[in-house]
């Protein structure tokens, strides 16, 4: 006998109780809609067969009343936090961020941060005789930079999933701290190399799905651990097939 | 908020009419409405809120990409249930692949049967037809009925255990493990028309 003879122990149980005697499982959503009579009959069917008595466990799950969902609300919303990040991108937009009105301290620092902007131009234009220099030409390799520090890629929708990361080396950096973070900011992996790039582990790479944002940081760190500059979080997401 | 007096069905028009962010801003709303109800969902079937997560957002992109199947013979609510409950089918039978076989199944007694070669349980296609009534006969309709939960809906062993609320030390583990036992002897290797259910691959 060949194992082509056999099914899998699952898949052999849904095709012997699939046919006639049982109702599609679907229906065990709508029971309240049928009439009286079809509804006693298919309860009573459900109590003495397993299969449907099983269908029907589920089908009230996904029914379940919003009460019912209270009760693991935690659960619910981290999960619903992560479908939200999924369908932000589906849409093309950047997830919704909460307005927060900035407090009387946040307003004093800007204004004191622009009123020492303007002064330090107003200084410079008054040293310089000449004309300022022309402004640089834009890199030909396209980099995001964040403070000193600029990740090369991966960045954006992909068509493959990434296999390792690269940034641009910062001045007196030792080493450099990469971590990845899943759409829910939790922190999927983090190494710590002096190369400036990393190969991502093959362990990793087995919990990295299509359709679903990762975001990537690099710090530079100084011979003592302390950190001289940080890039942007870089977000990137590899198209769904 | 716009799209709250659209019906479902409604939004799925109005997506399949328009184009573009308009389009997706209708399907990201009448998906909004069920972000919770599949999250919940797969919250009861898995064995952790991440691998739910997971389910969850396969759901979603399946559900996406599918949507140009949806005919309208049914409620929006209803394809929804059936693409996650199949997607959480084959999610299950993945999980299971991965892991370690039942210990206790490993371990019964059993010299008739070969050494399992992989952690599969298979049945022979010929014998299907007869999977029912054997079922029916040899097992008790809680142990059948975890037995199809498991293995045919790929509900977790700890999820069926609350589910129907089993108050016994190994819960839903227990009647798996008897379920199968009571199966494999009721189908002895020496009846030679009758259901086999070996444990491996081909031998």
């Amino acid at each position: 006998m060949t194992a082509g003879d056999r099914l899998p122990l699952g898949e052999a149980l849904r095709s012997a109780y699939s046919g006639n005697a049982c109702p599609p499982p679907e229906l065990f959503l709508t029971l309240d809609d049928l009439p009286p009579e079809e509804r006693r009959r298919i309860e009573e069917h459900a109590d003495r067969c397993p299969a449907c008595a099983a269908e029907r466990d589920l089908a009230r799950m996904f029914a379940a009343p919003p009460e019912e969902l209270e009760s693991r609300r935690e659960d619910v919303d981290f999960v619903v936090a992560r479908l939200q990040g999924v369908g932000a991108e589906r849409k093309e937009t950047a997830p919704p961020v909460p307005f927060r009105r900035p407090s009387r301290v946040q307003w004093v620092q800007r204004l004191a941060a622009m009123l020492f902007v303007v002064l330090g131009a107003t200084v410079l234009l008054w040293m310089r005789s000449d004309d300022p220099p022309p402004l640089p030409a834009p890199s030909a390799q396209t980099v995001q930079r964040g403070t000193d520090l600029a990740v090369v890629a991966p960045r954006g929708e992909l068509a493959e999933m990434p296999q390792e990361l690269h940034w641009e080396t910062a001045e007196g950096a030792r080493s450099y701290r990469v971590t990845l973070k899943g759409v829910d900011g939790s922190t999927l992996w983090e190494r710590t190399v002096s190369a400036s790039s990393v190969r991502l582990p093959e362990e990793l790479l087995r919990e990295l799905h299509a359709g679903v944002s990762y975001t990537w940081t690099v710090e530079a760190l100084d011979g003592q651990g302390e950190r001289l500059a940080v890039s942007e979080p870089v977000p990137f997401r590899v198209r769904p097939q | 908020m716009q799209f709250d007096h659209f019906s479902d069905e409604e939004l799925i028009q109005k997506a399949r009419s328009e184009s573009g962010p308009a389009a997706a801003a209708s399907l990201e709303a009448l998906f909004q409405r069920y972000y919770s109800k599949v999250a919940y969902w797969c919250l009861r079937v898995c064995g952790s809120r991440e691998e739910a997560a997971d389910l969850a957002q396969e759901v979603f992109l399946r559900v996406h990409s599918r949507l140009g199947s949806f005919r309208g013979e049914s409620r929006f609510s209803t394809w929804l249930y059936q693409v996650t409950r199949s997607v959480a089918i084959n999610h299950g039978e993945a999980a299971r692949r991965r892991t370690a076989p039942l210990t206790d199944m490993e371990n019964a007694p059993d010299p008739a049967d070969p050494e399992p070669a992989a952690d599969e349980i298979l049945v022979r296609s010929q014998d299907i037809a007869g999977l029912r009534a054997v079922m029916e006969e040899v097992l008790e309709p809680l142990e059948a009925r975890v037995l199809y939960l498991h293995y045919a809906l790929g509900v977790t062993l700890p999820r069926i255990t609350e589910m129907l609320e089993l108050e016994n030390r190994s819960g839903a583990k227990a009647y798996i493990v008897s379920g199968l036992r009571k199966l494999r002897r009721r189908l002895g290797t020496s009846a030679p028309r009758q259901l086999t259910l070996i444990r491996g691959g081909a031998q």
